[in-house]
């Protein structure tokens, strides 16, 4: 009986083991073959840790190309994304949280459904759009187009957690005398914070990852944001491997600080969103 | 503040929760708003508080009708029965809310917070947060929240429910002296009996949306109006008739409508049945021959259900007497009963027993 126990036991953490390591795999490879000098990096049989380590394709990141200009682009498309749809998300889900108006499950439906379409299949109209209001090549067009597919989820994460407060608190404050603004501000945006702080997460993320309208958008190179900037690496004749996983090494780093920082707000986020939503 | 509530009436879809209630409330009152779960006592309070809009009727503060006001302008304090605090506030905030929100400075506010927090008795508490706080101090703070803004009316929902039994006897102590200390008309809901009577001044049994009868504790309980406010107020024996219980033989014959008297109800309280061996019964002539059946110790008395003719009757007896047991026979008196025919309700008294005092 013991011995099924353990044997029990043994199984499933060497199971959980197996699928960390396949979770984890990728990440070690791209900064393993970050610190691998050009010659190393086809070698048969592979090496794990580097024979020759050096950080030599980071060096030449910094000083080759625009990498800085890139970093900072897209700090500043990814936060500008973030304020706009966090603005617009915490306001929307409030209003589809609890104001009575016509048509608002069927609105609220279609954001959702907007949500389960491919972002790629609404590439040719937003840049024939952009491309009429002449935002092709701008930070705004780009920050658009992010907030656009940042927003429904967005929305629905703080529907959910609009919907975790309960109504006797907002009844509380009327009776007390605020009205329909001091009543939000004042009481129910303070009391959805870890909601609104998940939310910025999210938006925040997904628009530092975004890659195909940060390219399809922008044709200047002093726009670009990371992504785009390490798909340069990826030539025509041959992909520079070293520098390209250097610098995702160097996009994944905030990404990775910021989850670890806020771990707690996401998931909660996440699990208002879904549980009570 | 004068309240007057005119035909007052709310539908939720098909469903009327609130048909034709009226009532009017003095200055200064405390009032309980008692009946059944679902009956509607909560969206009256609602109403008055303007959080839910009546499908019809009046409701006027001094006079005035103020069906169009909404809460902001009513001039109300509201506690709810989850305290509804808010949690990203200190207690010092939480009370602070209506004032800050009126613009009050901040001298006044904070002699205002301060005088409040005395009066609650959570001196030094004002930096925790409601999570830090106990049930009952939670209580206390919406509370104090509520009256803060000086209301003129505090409406109370159920603001004892969330608590456990012993604080909740300490808080309704509490709350009794505090209103009328604060001077304050409030009127609180509450679906417990004892809550009412111990607390209110006068009360208001609601059932199934309507208003069954308004009066004092001890005018609803002594007087009851209708079946229902009998056998919810107190306990009570409910029979079909009177037959074989001495002393009430005619009793349905004084109805006004003598030939429906069959589908009378008579409602007999267990405080007012005497049962006990015959030496024992301050009134044998006018007593019954009953059979005791059960026997219960109930805490502070004997519950003692007793056979007489063909009903079943539930009667109290005091520790101090003999135990009865079950096989016993007994003499059962009652003194009194209430008869009701539709909208008719009498109280009687035993007529051998007032005839035999009568006598001497």
């Amino acid at each position: 009986m013991k011995r099924r126990r353990l044997l029990f036991t043994v199984f499933w953490w060497g199971a959980a083991l197996l699928f960390l390591a396949f979770l984890v795999f990728p990440v070690l490879w791209m900064i393993s073959t970050s610190l691998k000098p050009s010659g190393e990096i086809f070698q048969i049989p592979p090496t794990w840790v580097p024979e020759h380590p050096t950080l030599q394709a980071y060096s030449t990141l910094w000083q080759k190309g625009n990498f800085l200009r890139y970093l900072l682009n897209s700090i500043l498309v990814a936060l500008a994304t973030t304020g706009i749809a966090v603005l617009v998300a915490s306001m929307a889900g409030y209003a589809f949280a609890r104001l009575p108006f016509i048509g608002r499950k069927t609105v609220l439906f279609g954001i959702l459904t907007a949500q389960m379409i491919p972002g790629v299949l609404f590439l040719l109209p937003i840049f024939v759009l952009m491309k009429q209001l002449g935002l092709l090549n701008t930070y705004l067009g780009l920050i658009l187009a992010n907030v656009t597919f940042a927003l429904p989820f967005a929305i629905w994460m703080m529907y959910g957690f609009y919907k975790h407060i309960p109504a006797e608190i907002e009844e509380a404050a009327w009776v007390d005398g605020a009205g329909f603004g001091g009543t939000f501000f004042r009481v129910v945006l303070p009391m959805g914070m870890p909601g609104l702080l998940s939310c910025a997460i999210f938006c925040f993320l997904s628009a530092w990852d975004e890659f195909v309208f940060a390219l399809a958008l922008n044709t200047r190179d002093e726009l670009r944001t990371m992504p785009v900037g390490l798909f340069s690496f990826v030539g025509q004749f041959g992909i520079e491997w070293n520098y390209l996983l250097a610098g995702a090494v160097l996009v994944t780093i905030p990404a990775m600080v910021f989850f670890a920082l806020f771990q707690k707000y996401i998931l909660q986020g996440f699990a208002a969103g879904a549980v009570k939503g | 503040m004068q309240i007057e509530v005119r035909n007052l009436k709310k539908d939720f879809g098909q469903f009327a929760a609130v048909q034709n209630v009226s009532f009017d409330i003095e200055p200064g009152k405390l009032i309980g708003l008692l009946g059944p779960s679902g009956g509607g006592k909560t969206t009256i309070l609602r109403m008055l508080a303007g959080l839910e809009k009546p499908t019809s009727g009046e409701i006027l503060f001094h006079g005035k009708n103020v069906n169009h006001l909404p809460p902001q302008e009513r001039g109300i304090g509201f506690v709810f029965q989850n305290y509804a605090l808010f949690k990203h506030m200190n207690v010092f905030d939480n009370i602070a809310f209506g004032l800050t929100v009126q613009k009050k400075t901040k001298r006044e506010i904070q002699e205002r917070v301060y005088e409040m927090i005395e009066l609650i008795g959570l001196k030094g508490l004002a930096e925790r947060y409601p999570h830090q706080l106990s049930g009952g101090q939670r209580q206390r703070v919406a509370f104090a929240r509520a009256l803060a803004p000086s209301p003129e009316l505090l409406l109370l929902d159920e603001p004892f429910a969330a608590i456990d039994a012993k604080v909740r006897k300490e808080l309704r102590t509490w709350l009794r002296e505090m209103i009328s200390r604060v001077g304050v008309t409030s009127i609180f809901v509450t679906h417990d009996q004892e809550e009412a009577v111990e607390v209110a001044d006068e009360i208001m049994i609601i059932n199934s949306g309507r208003l069954e009868q308004k009066g004092t504790p001890w005018q609803v309980y002594k007087e009851p109006q209708t079946p229902f406010v009998a056998s919810f107020l107190g306990e009570s024996n409910i029979l079909p008739d009177t037959a074989s219980i001495t002393g009430f033989e005619a009793a349905t014959f004084r109805l006004r409508d003598k030939s429906r008297a069959k589908t009378a109800n008579i409602l007999i309280r267990p405080e007012s049945i005497e049962v006990g061996r015959e030496h024992e019964i301050s009134n044998p002539a006018a007593a019954s021959i009953g059979l005791v059946k059960s026997v219960q110790f109930r805490g502070t008395l004997w519950q003692v259900e007793v056979e007489v003719g063909h009903h079943r009757l539930l009667a109290h007896r005091t520790l101090e007497k003999e135990t009865l047991k079950p096989g016993d026979e007994v003499a059962v008196l009652i003194h009194s009963l209430h008869l009701f025919h539709e909208d008719e309700s009498l109280f009687l008294e035993n007529e051998i027993k007032r005839a035999s005092s009568a006598a001497i």
